[in-house]
């Protein structure tokens, strides 16, 4: 059905301000392509370089967590996508030492990620803190050693307990940091989880399935 | 130079847009808590102030007052977008320490109030008005982290000056902040009254 827009009788009041209504939404425009071409020009000159800083802080974390002679990037399709961000096999050679997960998940304030390094049963090596909007990670609690080697040889589904750890799948939250500990065991968890799912894989993969 | 010592004692203290006007507070009470967080912040400031300052009076005889506020938003909003980006890509470590109240700048008090104010004066005028507007956030901005980093957390840039075991932690948290805000209020009403005594005298 044709609209022949010539036709639309506008009420009294729309008619004086239609020639307003359309400068003014024209300067709007303009206004909001130039900030955007702007805002895009720099993104482009500086997307790189920010890429660049987040590699070499997992790098950084990669290394603290389980020391290799190489980082390989490992493409699989997590089951939890948006919570598991990049997979990588620490190989020394052609020897697999395991696997460094960063994972992401929700802290008090913001996101927190985490570099998970498991071996190849399943079992946390180590975890080292990446990065927590918003905080300065140095001097942190819940970024001290006496927290995170508690998750060091763990498997399985971990959580998080005020006082002392009465099984292998607790910890002992820091006190006053309980949001931030539960941030730590489920990124462990997420960790845990994808790398199970590509063992399971893999297994699949050499039973020819 | 007697011009810019005048410039300077009136941005910081018989006009500054903090401590007299109270704008600007969430940033300020927010990331004062280390040194470097809080200059970095400051200057973050002063540019967005001083850049939409100056893009809005070259501008605003163009825009219409119906989309005003939208277009100040527009622009405010790209500059600081621009600066979070310039962040991130040099100080990546401490864009993670500003977090959100980098980008909160956009809607902070003390870059709208200016902007409003840009509307009426000429491209040198605002921009000095944004300048010394920028320079009282960024003097008030400094004193906090001083005190709250040095008190409250025992170093300065990092650096240890007093033992952990010594300091006040009440200083490094929210609570703390309000505290040490209301303490720099009253001795910067002092100050300020003393000084216009004097010019009174003069």
């Amino acid at each position: 059905m044709k609209i022949n827009l010539a036709k639309i009788k506008l009420p009294g009041f729309l008619v004086k301000q239609k020639k307003e209504l359309l400068s003014s939404g024209l300067i709007l425009l303009a206004i909001c392509a130039s900030c955007a071409l702007l805002l895009s020009g720099v993104s482009s000159l500086l997307s790189g370089r920010i890429e660049e800083n987040a590699t070499a802080a997992l790098m950084s974390a990669m290394e603290r967590a389980l020391p290799a002679g190489e980082y390989v990037q490992f493409g699989f399709e997590s089951k939890e996508e948006d919570k598991v961000l990049s997979v990588y096999e620490a190989r020394n050679d052609e020897t697999l030492l395991g696997y460094c997960v960063e994972t992401t998940a929700s802290d008090y304030d913001g996101d927190m990620n985490v570099c998970v390094a498991i071996d190849t049963e399943g079992k946390v090596i180590a975890v080292e803190i990446i990065s927590i909007w918003g905080k300065d990670i140095d001097g942190l609690k819940v970024n001290d050693s006496s927290f995170l080697s508690q998750f060091a040889g763990k498997s399985g589904n971990i959580t998080t307990v005020n006082g002392m750890a009465k099984t292998d799948t607790q910890v002992s939250a820091v006190s006053g940091a309980t949001a931030s500990s539960q941030a730590v065991a489920e990124c462990v968890n997420h960790a845990v989880a994808a790398v199970s799912q590509i063992e399971a894989e893999k297994a699949k993969e050499a039973a020819g399935i | 130079m007697k011009r810019i010592v005048t410039f300077l004692k009136n941005s910081v203290l018989l006009e500054n847009t903090s401590l007299l006007l109270m704008l600007g507070l969430c940033p300020l009470l927010a990331v004062s808590t280390a040194v470097i967080d809080g200059l970095i912040m400051g200057l973050c400031v002063i540019v967005a102030l001083v850049l939409s300052s100056v893009t809005i009076s070259l501008i605003a005889r163009f825009i219409p007052k119906s989309i005003r506020v939208i277009a100040y938003m527009v622009i405010i909003a790209t500059f600081v977008a621009a600066e979070e980006l310039l962040i991130r890509a040099f100080l990546p470590g401490i864009a993670e320490n500003l977090g959100i109240y980098l980008p909160l700048i956009t809607v902070s008090g003390i870059v709208f109030a200016q902007s409003e104010r840009a509307t009426e004066e000429g491209v040198g005028a605002s921009a000095l008005n944004a300048l010394s507007a920028g320079l009282g956030f960024f003097a008030t901005m400094f004193v906090m982290s001083f005190v709250r980093e040095l008190i409250g957390n025992g170093t300065l840039c990092g650096l240890r000056i007093i033992p952990e075991q010594y300091c006040m932690r009440l200083i490094i948290s929210p609570p703390g902040a309000f505290i040490t805000f209301g303490l720099l209020l009253a001795v910067f009403n002092m100050a300020v009254s003393r000084i216009r005594e004097k010019e009174g005298e003069e």
